[in-house]
């Protein structure tokens, strides 16, 4: 089941760099059959990064968030989920050109990390909390790339002038629609961290390099969200928040890499 | 060429307030609370990426200076400079709790400030009985000659809209003629309720710094028994501990069964584990770490005066990285320190067998004797006979009373609610109007307003719909 999850994860890479491709075509040509090309290719690359998912549970026994290579696959997967929300509501494929890259960069990571099956260490054994702490983790991520995909395209977007874009209105809205999908969820991926911290390690708050991370982005997407309500931030200075808020998610994903702390076991 | 007479502009208001208004206006600005978010953000950052001195130092000067020498490796000239400006333990600085504490203010006065505001809007109906208003609306649409009366297509709508799950609320002074209705109306009141989660998310910080307690170096070696402390009566009794592994070498799990105690009753048996803390009145047992002890007996003129496990838990400067143990024999006027090898290399101390020194009280430099232990075979100094009888393990807990956790987990709740309710379920308003039209029947006009929804174009054209439906139109 580990090896059909590696080949599943091989499968939607090709897949979505072919939906990226289509997604740029589209946007350069506008024409409605390549449009339906790449969001068939996406639905069928985030088809392929559904069954890894599934696949690597089943081979694992638990969710598969042990180990950076799973979650690099995870965290693809919730960016593909959000985008595909996100497209469907506002009907944006454009947005595909911004977004896509980064599963396809993500899995391309993943393929360079090992990618064996692993038992859970003691710290990680609450199948209950790594299942939904890390889900929601997960989610909020990859609303916060989608976020990020629409910021850059809000600055490309100079006085809606860019005809291969959409307004400047609708992209805001967008972003905004991104990052309230993704806020409550890393406020509950904090939540359930401190509950998690408080069963394992008897305090639900310890400054731990990980924790203050997640809270450092959750801080700067609270800012986004304040901002937004001001005229005066709305728009360029609002969207230069979001692409330091997805700066400070990815710090926060490879943060145990670096930083060390109670979190540095699910490194490599 | 005639010169424009010059008109004095009247003082602007702002320049004459008080300095009460002027520090209430400034922690109300929205602005404001953004600036002290982002410098917040910085500070979180630079205390993420600069390492900071482990909360067990933090308390003895002595560690601190020497972890922060440990750190002229990794930071160079400027280690001094950022420990003398608190960067080493930034959540405990001074910046950073000054931040802290000043957005707390600003989210509590921010609240109180809006409060009246909110809640007028929440329990006042805004009429709206000019066409020019649904003209401008953002969501609109208009039916000219309908065939009902003003008052019979209003009456028509209104059903519609009620079936949709819409408050309805008539107007009195418009004969019929005009309805308002909305949906989560209370929704508004969830920025109170995710704005006082957060200070109470504070105020149950604030409750575990100064009424919580935890001791990270509870230690009991297998076979021997401690008190708890924090308060308690209990004893703690460890029967047993287990390291098992899996086949790779990963840790699989670690377990210690305990028996607890007060006095000589026997109160609870259970299995520690990493996730299965065991609760004992108000206070928590985290299974946290494990290690090597030894148990040692010493004698005095062939009478057992001190006979139990020492764990070998701890460090201590003059003996290097190795572990260390210690145990006092008050009657002799004596502390003694058992030092372990630091792996098999060690020179010093072999396997088998623990160095031993003695001090006296007070005096932590200068051992009255020393020496090393091999196992089973007695050593002697004056008239004490000193016997490593044999090696096991300790099991190192982490026993905690935090009357803040709950306080800190009720407060997520109220955030999460509030900031579900505010992103989610925001203030839908739906107007109609309906005028004799000068072909006959009526004119009707609707509009409809939820900033930022990027669903309700959609919920507001059903609502057209229903009207439309209503209408026979």
């Amino acid at each position: 089941m580990g090896q059909l999850s590696n080949y599943l994860v091989v499968s939607a890479l090709i897949t979505l760099v072919g939906a990226f491709l289509f997604y740029v075509a589209f946007t350069i040509t506008k024409r409605k059959d390549v449009g339906q090309y790449a969001s068939l290719a996406g639905y069928l690359g985030y088809a392929f990064l559904t069954a890894t998912v599934i696949t690597r549970w089943i081979a694992d026994g638990h969710a598969p968030y042990s180990n950076q290579y799973e979650f690099a696959v995870a965290f693809s997967w919730g960016i593909m989920t959000a985008f595909i929300y996100v497209e469907r509501q506002f009907r944006s494929r454009a947005l595909g050109a911004f977004v896509v890259p980064v599963p396809v960069g993500l899995l391309l990571y993943a393929r360079s990390l090992p990618d064996q099956v692993q038992p859970l260490i003691p710290a990680l054994q609450n199948n209950l909390l790594l299942t939904v702490h890390v889900a929601m983790a997960v989610i909020a991520y990859g609303s916060f790339a989608v976020a990020c995909g629409g910021a850059v395209m809000y600055l490309i977007q100079r006085d809606d002038k860019v005809r291969w874009l959409p307004f400047r209105q609708d992209i805001d809205l967008l972003c905004y629609r991104a990052v309230i999908l993704g806020f409550p969820c890393m406020f509950l991926v904090l939540v359930l961290g401190a509950a998690w911290g408080n069963i394992a390690w008897g305090r639900y708050w310890g400054f731990d390099p990980k924790e203050t991370a997640a809270l450092t982005t959750w801080l700067i997407y609270a800012g986004y969200l304040h901002a937004h309500s001001l005229k005066s931030w709305r728009g360029t200075r609002s969207s230069v928040l979001l692409l330091v808020g997805f700066g400070a998610t990815l710090f926060t994903y490879y943060g145990n890499l670096f930083l060390g702390g109670l979190h540095a076991y699910s490194g490599l | 060429m005639s010169v424009p007479e010059l008109v004095v502009a009247a003082p602007r208001p702002g320049l004459r307030l008080d300095p009460f208004t002027r520090v209430w206006r400034l922690f109300c600005s929205v602005k404001f609370a953004l600036a002290q978010i982002l410098v917040l953000v910085l500070l979180t950052f630079v205390g993420t990426a600069i390492s900071q001195v482990p909360p067990p130092m933090r308390s003895d000067p002595q560690l601190v200076e020497r972890w922060v020498a440990a750190m002229h490796s990794r930071y160079g000239v400027f280690t001094d400079a950022l420990y003398r400006a608190g960067v080493f333990d930034m959540f405990g600085s001074a910046p950073f709790r000054f931040v802290l504490g000043s957005l707390t203010v600003s989210v509590l006065v921010c609240t109180l400030n809006r409060a009246p505001a909110v809640w007028r809007a929440t329990n006042t109906i805004p009429f709206q009985r000019r066409t020019s208003y649904y003209e401008k609306a953002e969501d609109h649409a208009f039916s000219g000659g309908v065939a009902a009366t003003p008052a019979e297509a209003v009456a028509r709508i209104a059903e519609a809209w009620r079936a949709l799950g819409y408050r309805v609320v008539p107007d009195p002074t418009s004969s019929g003629a005009h309805v308002y209705a909305d949906r989560y109306r209370l929704a508004r009141l969830a920025t109170f309720v995710s704005h006082l989660g957060l200070i109470l998310m504070l105020g149950g910080g604030a409750t575990t710094m100064l009424f919580g307690e935890r001791n990270d170096g509870f230690v009991i070696p297998v076979g021997s028994t401690r008190a708890l402390g924090l308060g308690t009566p209990y004893t703690v009794h460890l029967d047993a501990f287990t390291d098992e592994y899996y086949l790779q070498g990963g840790a699989k799990d670690y377990r210690s069964e305990v028996v607890v105690s007060e006095g000589d009753r026997e109160i609870e048996r259970a299995t520690i584990r990493v996730n299965e803390p065991l609760v004992v009145g108000p206070v928590k047992i985290h299974q946290a770490y494990f290690g090597q002890a030894v148990v040692v007996e010493v004698k005095k003129n062939g009478q057992t005066i001190y006979q139990d496990s020492v764990p070998l838990a701890y460090q201590a400067m003059q003996y290097g990285f190795r572990p260390v143990g210690f145990f006092r024999l008050p009657t002799e006027g004596l502390n003694v320190d058992l030092v372990a090898a630091e792996d098999a290399a060690d020179p010093a101390v072999r396997a088998g067998q623990v160095a031993i020194f003695g001090y006296t009280p007070g005096d932590d430099s200068n051992p009255v004797f020393g020496g090393v232990l091999t196992q089973r075979q007695p050593a002697h100094w004056k008239d004490l006979e000193f016997t490593f009888v044999r090696e096991t393990q300790f099991s190192g807990f982490q026993a905690v009373r935090d009357p803040g956790a709950p306080i800190f987990f009720i407060a997520a709740g109220l955030i999460l609610v509030g900031v579900l309710g505010v992103f989610y379920f925001p203030h839908r308003r739906l107007w109609a109007l309906a005028q004799p039209s000068v072909e006959g029947g009526s004119d009707v006009w609707l509009a409809g307003v939820c900033p930022r929804n990027a669903n309700f174009p959609a919920e507001f054209r059903a609502a057209v719909d229903a009207a439309a439906k209503a209408l026979e139109v």
